[in-house]
């Protein structure tokens, strides 16, 4: 629907304009995905500051890294630096470029353990110049949860974490958790979790406005 | 006719490094009566620095303060049984100064030191630095202020020190010794001089002993000697000292400053077995290539620590080598620290550590410090690389990169992990589609999954002899997963090259 999408469009870039203004040291309590049918769930309108989201998936390669991509690519292109712990596979930089994403401000961790991927997050997470880390983990002990929402709120930083869609039902201490699937050819989110929001919506997300600037923009490059 | 005020500098004759003390110069010395000891810190409290010609042995320092420097060390035995004497280490000593002459260098102009060797038996080596105030007085807020903030660099060091300031270097030298106060002017000097002890000059000792045979005691008795006369009793090398001390005779100096290569090598009194027993000789160490930064106003990206290796089991080690990188050149000692402490609890070492051995010969300006204005920009990137060091340290280099585009049809070429010390410029090109995870290896497929979209040929490389002919497309995988493979003409599989997560 042309209307809608256009409104979208100029609430995204309005939102754009508006992103960390560290000077009045005034820092909202979220941060926009960059997808208004995501912002509209989320408690604060987007993903939270100093606080843990976590991202619950049946499977790799349904959408998920996507959903974080219009938020990476803001804080990258606002001088702040972002970071991809215990990725599954490698970050392919074409498709991250073609995003958006300053590559040089994008940190790719491989730790050879778990224990050393929870401790370099966690690292991370802490240090006030990465905005965001993403960080993808199996088994997460309760424990290691702790630390590393206590480094997110130390910094004020956003931590997504990845998880498989069989924890859906333990408890946790994330401030955010949604269930990702893929249904007809589309992204899928549940909202199992939404710390002073409302659980259990279940909406589709489509490719985020922003994404679809850049990629007009690269037509009009190559024509 | 008097020099006017506002005359120019350079017209003023005579205004050279030779020229003889002028109201313009003024000396900071600092005199370092424990620095054998000091060298050699940390130390045991039972130990004691000696200096031994021929059969005879004596203290240099101790760091028990009733043990006096001259007592010989046999005699010390008697009155402390348990007594650790050790050897001193000249090159120790020199690399002490050099440390100090660095930390000092933002407080003055030029800077020089002196080791004078003891003559004779039972006699102590002196140990002294200059440092030319007179311009820096009103920067610092007057020679209080000054001295204060020279004290404090002093202390951080772990020396003790006195202090004198005179027109001329000896002056302020004998100043120091004598603790007498600062003399600010030529014309205040000769009364000053005078009222030093005979023992605060720098006179050989055969030169004290001619005076003190013919019952000369003070200073001032020697300075009203007649000069001819002067000469022929303690020779022309004490009259010239004596000329250098009034201002009489110019005092040509080699001026301190930094080497291009920084090293320094550290002896354990024991040998230490285990790595975290090293963050103590490695933080002196650290301590001093930060004070080298400072004063050669620059930072380093990559430094070597290296570590000689005891015999053990009658086996010779060869020596340990670390190498640590910093993704953005560095002075921050905390920093360092951190991030060698880091990479030693990794380490394990073959044999236990006799010396410890710290080079750097590249360096960088840093893009800022606490020393320097530095805009947020700068902070950002400075406190991301100090945590990505850190990380380096524990995790490896290799676990650590920036993805990066490389201009290739080959999608397995179209990137590489970039090292995360290695600057990166910006993308400028805008890639085609590309799925955002890529499998590192090809997997083959054993079906051909359903197809979505358009078919993309991809051909290149024959010329570097990875040819490529492949057809690619986004496929259906379980669980809604969308996959990126290919159909490999060369031999007709399927491979899965990619997720679009």
């Amino acid at each position: 629907m042309p209307a809608s999408s256009s409104s979208s469009l100029e609430a995204a870039l309005a939102a754009r304009s508006d992103v960390w203004r560290g000077a009045n040291g005034a820092r909202p309590p979220t941060e926009t995905s960059g997808f208004a049918s995501l912002d509209a769930r989320l408690p604060g309108g987007g993903w939270p500051l100093g606080a843990l989201s976590e991202l619950l998936l049946e499977s790799n390669g349904i959408g998920e890294l996507q959903l974080a991509l219009p938020l990476l690519v803001r804080l990258t292109q606002a001088d702040r630096h972002v970071a991809f712990v215990a990725a599954p596979q490698v970050l392919y930089a074409p498709a991250l470029a073609r995003a958006g994403l300053i590559l040089n401000r994008s940190l790719v961790v491989e730790p050879h353990s778990a224990e050393h991927a929870i401790w370099a997050a966690e690292q991370l997470l802490r240090t006030p110049a990465y905005g965001a880390v993403l960080a993808w983990t199996r088994n997460l002990r309760e424990a290691d949860a702790r630390r590393l929402q206590l480094a997110a709120e130390h910094s004020g930083n956003i931590g997504l974490l990845y998880r498989p869609a069989r924890v859906a039902g333990s408890a946790n201490i994330a401030a955010v958790r949604l269930r990702l699937a893929r249904r007809d050819a589309r992204l899928e989110v549940e909202v199992l979790k939404a710390r002073g929001g409302r659980s259990g919506t279940r909406f589709f997300v489509d490719a985020p406005v922003a994404l679809r600037v850049i990629a007009a923009a690269g037509q009009r490059d190559v024509a | 006719m008097s020099e006017r005020p506002r005359k120019p500098a350079t017209h003023t004759p005579r205004a050279s490094a030779l020229a003889p003390a002028t109201n313009g110069s003024l000396w900071l010395a600092a005199h370092l009566p424990r620095l054998p000891l000091e060298a050699l810190s940390p130390l045991p409290p039972n130990a004691v620095v000696t200096a031994a010609r021929g059969s005879r042995r004596w203290l240099l320092c101790a760091a028990d303060p009733s043990l006096a420097a001259g007592l010989d060390l046999g005699l010390a035995r008697v009155r402390r049984p348990e007594l650790l004497a050790l050897e001193r280490q000249p090159q120790r000593e020199l690399q002490a100064l050099e440390t100090l002459a660095c930390a000092a260098y933002g407080c003055g102009d030029r800077i020089s030191f002196r080791v004078d060797e003891a003559s004779h038996d039972y006699a102590l080596p002196r140990f002294t630095l200059w440092l030319e105030i007179g311009a820096s007085l009103q920067l610092f807020g007057g020679l209080d202020a000054l001295l204060r903030r020279i004290e404090q660099e002093f202390v951080a060091l772990d020396h003790a020190a006195t202090f004198g300031v005179a027109p001329t270097l000896e002056a302020a030298a004998a100043i120091a010794r004598a603790q007498h106060a600062p003399v600010m002017t030529l014309a205040a000097l000769p009364d000053a001089l005078a009222a030093l002890p005979l023992t605060a000059l720098a006179l050989p000792a055969t030169a004290l002993q001619l005076l003190a045979d013919s019952g000369l005691s003070q200073t001032r008795e020697l300075l009203a000697l007649p000069r001819a006369d002067l000469g022929t009793r303690i020779g022309s090398t004490a009259l010239n000292y004596l000329d250098r001390l009034s201002g009489a005779a110019a005092d040509a100096r080699r001026w301190y400053s930094p080497p291009l290569r920084f090293q320094r090598r550290l002896d354990f009194l024991d040998e230490i077995e285990d790595s975290e027993r090293l963050a103590f000789p490695l933080r002196r160490l650290l301590g001093e290539l930060v004070r080298y930064l400072r004063a050669r106003a620059t930072g380093v990206q990559q430094f070597a620590i290296e570590l000689a290796h005891a015999r053990a089991d009658g086996v010779d080690h060869a020596p340990t080598t670390i190498e640590f990188h910093f993704s953005a050149a560095t002075r921050d000692e905390a920093l360092m620290l951190r991030v060698v402490r880091e990479k030693l609890g990794s380490a394990t070492m073959p044999a236990p550590a006799r010396s410890l051995r710290l080079s750097a010969d590249r360096f960088a300006v840093p893009l800022s410090s606490q020393h320097d204005l530095f805009d947020a920009r700068a902070r950002t990137d400075e406190a991301a690389a100090a945590v990505i060091d850190r990380l380096a340290a524990r995790l490896g280099t290799d676990a650590l990169w920036h993805p990066q585009c490389i201009e290739d049809h080959r999608p397995e070429r179209a990137w590489r992990a970039a090292a995360v010390q290695e600057p990166t410029a910006a993308e400028t090109r805008l890639p085609p589609a590309r799925p955002n995870f890529l499998l590192r290896e090809p997997q083959r497929l054993q079906r051909p999954p359903p197809i979505v979209g358009d078919i993309e040929r991809i051909e290149s490389g024959w010329w570097d002899g990875a040819d490529v002919r492949r057809d690619y497309f986004i496929c259906e995988l379980e669980h809604g997963a969308r996959g990126w493979a290919y159909v490999d003409h060369r031999d007709g599989q399927i491979y899965l090259h990619g997720l679009w997560a």
